[in-house]
């Protein structure tokens, strides 16, 4: 997530006592219920969203809990952009953060009016699949059929895959390339095998059909195994350009001042964490 | 049992399962395909500490964001007395087909810290990891949790993968698990998903399976056994799940249904089904076992229900028979009394429900039955398969039942016959979802529900 908090952070150990300051008893008993606080948890109020999943996107001018990392210490009335994965979600909602950076109020006003945060998130995530992705085409789907290659050549898949209701029940197609956006192709045309089933492990991955037109990301399965795609991102419509021409970017943070908490281990990832801009 | 603060969700959340504390009947744990609502590299379980009346996401299993911060099948158990839960996932991600079995543990459910992996396994895929815990209460191993997780194992060899992965002592920091292979006949090259275990506290465990003879690669039908094992010791020596041989081949494993048809491929409206079975042993009673299963008559999608009283020698006749039925959830309480929870589709066309019941049992023929929910079979549309999921989950503690079941949320009362309590917001005058503003309408999706019926 990425969310904007007001709210003062509270400090290592002072956090029911802040939460009672701010709340009073009522809201203290309700958070205490859901959310144990600790002497690792501070009570911060969302100013905005910087990047996050829709689930959050609602956060601004809402109370959230955030858990601290081991080493990380705020005091009340910090401003700081908190990097946050998601923890509890109740009646309120609770975080961890992986780290934090100080902003000042100044820093973090602009940050509040920045563009829709669940789309912010999307692209920061498209941005890192293309990055992950081993070759992507822009083309057309010429046909869709039974794989002719052994399913074992999939990317991973065994010989003789069981019979599960996790299959993939892979189908193989044809994309006539326009472009190679990433890696190399020499040929005009590849073959792509994609899973067709509708199970929960499958339901999100495209399921290409002739005359299907667009950005391919594709993902090797190694020496001459051919190409798949595995995730929901692995299709994108063919007006993706300015997405698919700038892959993978990891995005600045925490550039105003210094950051606090954050180690090689729980560093944010380019993928998935939240962020939140704390400031009062 | 979505939480008010994702009123705005609309996420299938099938497939459930629940797992009450022993120890502490106010601790609840649940599962289902519920991603992590902040889309990190975490998938949540639900979590109650008031006896199942609030609940709240929890994520603590382990995921990834790029497979949607969940998990492809999640079971949840408690140790009696440890008041650990251990989980039973397939992980993500895994290499195409091949999926990947952990078993997991957390002594604080309540805790950010994410769950311990116990075991991690791929090698050709382990499938639909169905786990039950509990706790030793007298004897040398008093006090050690024993876990036994029913799986479908495609490791095993010669086409035998219904297996029982178990430790009789997963509480301690580094846990020994062995893979025991309880299928002991010929296969149609492997079995079914569907391997459950059911534990009582003399050590007694049992297990049922759907044990494939035929299948037909085209179609989907084939022919199963619905097989009981027994291990006498709680799985210890050298031969565990071989205390019941049948005495028609010599081996291990009773075949209470010989030859049940079913098909993988098919649906019972938008459910998917291939092969349903539960199991529970009396509490009072380890002699005493009851099991539940599915098969094809003709159009039908059958459920029974059959009862041992000779520790699996010999079968009842049927004791229950509901058409077009799936999701059969077994569980037995303190008193001897039998629970029955299953998903019915009723009616056709636009009138065509879900109805799930909860039904009761103290001699096994007469059957109280308690409509819990009679939802629009088709609204929401399925988003995946499974819709509802390829099981729901019933259990007891003490005289109390408390089971999970998914269906749509639709804030209509007439769907919930015995009255039912949102966390979300909804608003049941006009018979609709408000997101977490209360103000704007959400579609409607499939939620898991919660029930606790005292027996």
């Amino acid at each position: 997530m990425t969310a904007w908090l007001r709210a003062p952070a509270s400090p290592r150990g002072q956090a029911r006592e802040l939460h009672l300051h701010r709340h009073g008893a009522g809201a203290e008993t309700r958070h205490r219920a859901e959310h144990p606080l600790s002497n690792r948890t501070a009570v911060v109020r969302v100013d905005g969203v910087i990047r996050g999943s829709g689930a959050l996107s609602h956060l601004a001018g809402h109370d959230i809990t955030v858990q601290l990392g081991d080493r990380e210490r705020v005091r009340p009335g910090q401003a700081a952009t908190f990097y946050t994965e998601g923890w509890l979600f109740g009646e309120s909602v609770a975080v961890r953060s992986l780290g934090h950076a100080d902003v000042t109020h100044a820093a973090a006003a602009p940050m509040a009016s920045a563009a829709d945060p669940v789309q912010a998130k999307a692209d920061r995530d498209l941005r890192a699949h293309v990055a992950d992705a081993d070759l992507i085409v822009r083309g057309r789907v010429a046909s869709v059929a039974l794989p002719a290659l052994p399913a074992k050549r999939a990317r991973g898949a065994g010989a003789a895959p069981p019979i599960s209701e996790h299959a993939a029940l892979w189908r193989e197609a044809v994309i006539d390339v326009d472009q190679v956006a990433k890696g190399k192709r020499p040929s005009k045309r590849v073959t792509v095998r994609f899973p067709s089933s509708s199970d929960v492990r499958w339901a999100e991955v495209p399921k290409l059909h002739p005359g299907q037109e667009g950005f391919f990301l594709l993902h090797g399965a190694g020496e001459g195994a051919g190409y798949t795609l595995l995730h929901a991102q692995d299709v994108q419509p063919p007006g993706a350009d300015r997405v698919i021409g700038a892959p993978g970017p990891r995005p600045a943070r925490g550039r105003r001042q210094k950051k606090t908490g954050l180690n090689q281990h729980d560093r944010p990832s380019c993928r998935g964490p939240s962020w939140i801009a704390t400031w009062s | 049992m979505i939480p008010k603060s994702l009123s705005g969700e609309e996420h299938q959340d099938s497939e459930p399962t629940i797992a009450v504390n022993p120890a502490n009947p106010r601790q609840i744990a649940a599962s289902a395909f519920t991603p992590d609502p902040a889309e990190g590299p975490r998938a949540p379980i639900y979590v109650s500490i008031d006896g199942g009346n609030t609940w709240t996401l929890n994520s603590i299993v382990p995921s990834t964001v790029a497979d949607g911060s969940a998990t492809a099948d999640i079971t949840v158990a408690f140790g009696t007395t440890s008041n650990t839960l251990y989980a039973g996932i397939i992980r993500y991600p895994f290499p195409g087909d091949r999926t990947r079995l952990n078993i997991l543990r957390t002594k604080n459910f309540q805790a950010s810290a994410l769950m311990t992996v116990l075991v991690d396994r791929i090698g050709r895929g382990v499938d639909q990891p169905y786990v039950q815990a509990a706790t030793v209460t007298s004897g040398p191993a008093k006090g050690k949790d024993r876990i036994y997780v029913g799986d479908n194992d495609f490791n095993g060899t010669g086409g035998k993968t219904a297996t029982i992965d178990q430790s009789l002592d997963a509480a301690r920091t580094k846990p020994t698990f062995s893979s025991v292979r309880i299928e002991s006949r010929t296969t149609s090259g492997q079995d079914g998903p569907s391997v459950r275990p059911a534990i009582h506290p003399d050590g007694t465990v049992y297990a049922t399976f759907h044990a494939w003879r035929t299948f037909n690669d085209t179609t989907g039908a084939g022919t199963a056994d619905i097989v009981v094992v027994r291990a006498d010791a709680g799985g210890a020596g050298p031969a565990p799940f071989t205390s019941l041989v049948d005495p028609g081949d010599g081996k291990a494993g009773m075949r209470v249904v010989k030859a049940a048809k079913f098909n993988f491929n098919g649906f019972l409206g938008l459910q998917r089904t291939g092969g349903d079975v539960s199991i529970a042993v009396d509490p009072r009673n380890s002699d005493v076992v009851y099991i539940a299963y599915n098969d094809d008559q003709g159009a039908l999608y059958v459920l029974h229900v059959l009862r041992s009283t000779d520790r699996g020698q010999t079968w009842s006749p049927e004791l229950r028979h509901v058409n077009n039925a799936l999701n059969p959830a077994l569980a037995i309480n303190s008193a001897g009394k039998v629970g029955l929870l299953y998903q019915q589709l009723t009616g056709s066309g636009a009138a065509q429900q879900w109805v799930t019941r909860f039904e009761t049992t103290t001699t096994g023929t007469a059957w109280a039955p308690l409509t819990l929910a009679q939802t629009p079979a088709s609204t929401p549309p399925k988003q995946f398969d499974p819709y509802l999921g390829d099981y729901d989950h019933l259990m007891a503690v003490g005289r109390d039942f408390y089971g999970i079941f998914s269906a749509s949320n639709t804030p209509h009362k007439a769907n919930f016959p015995h009255g039912v309590v949102y966390q979300r917001n909804a608003n049941f005058n006009t018979n609709t979802l408000l997101n977490v503003d209360n103000v704007t309408p959400v579609h409607a999706s499939i939620d898991p529900f919660f029930f606790k019926v005292t027996g």
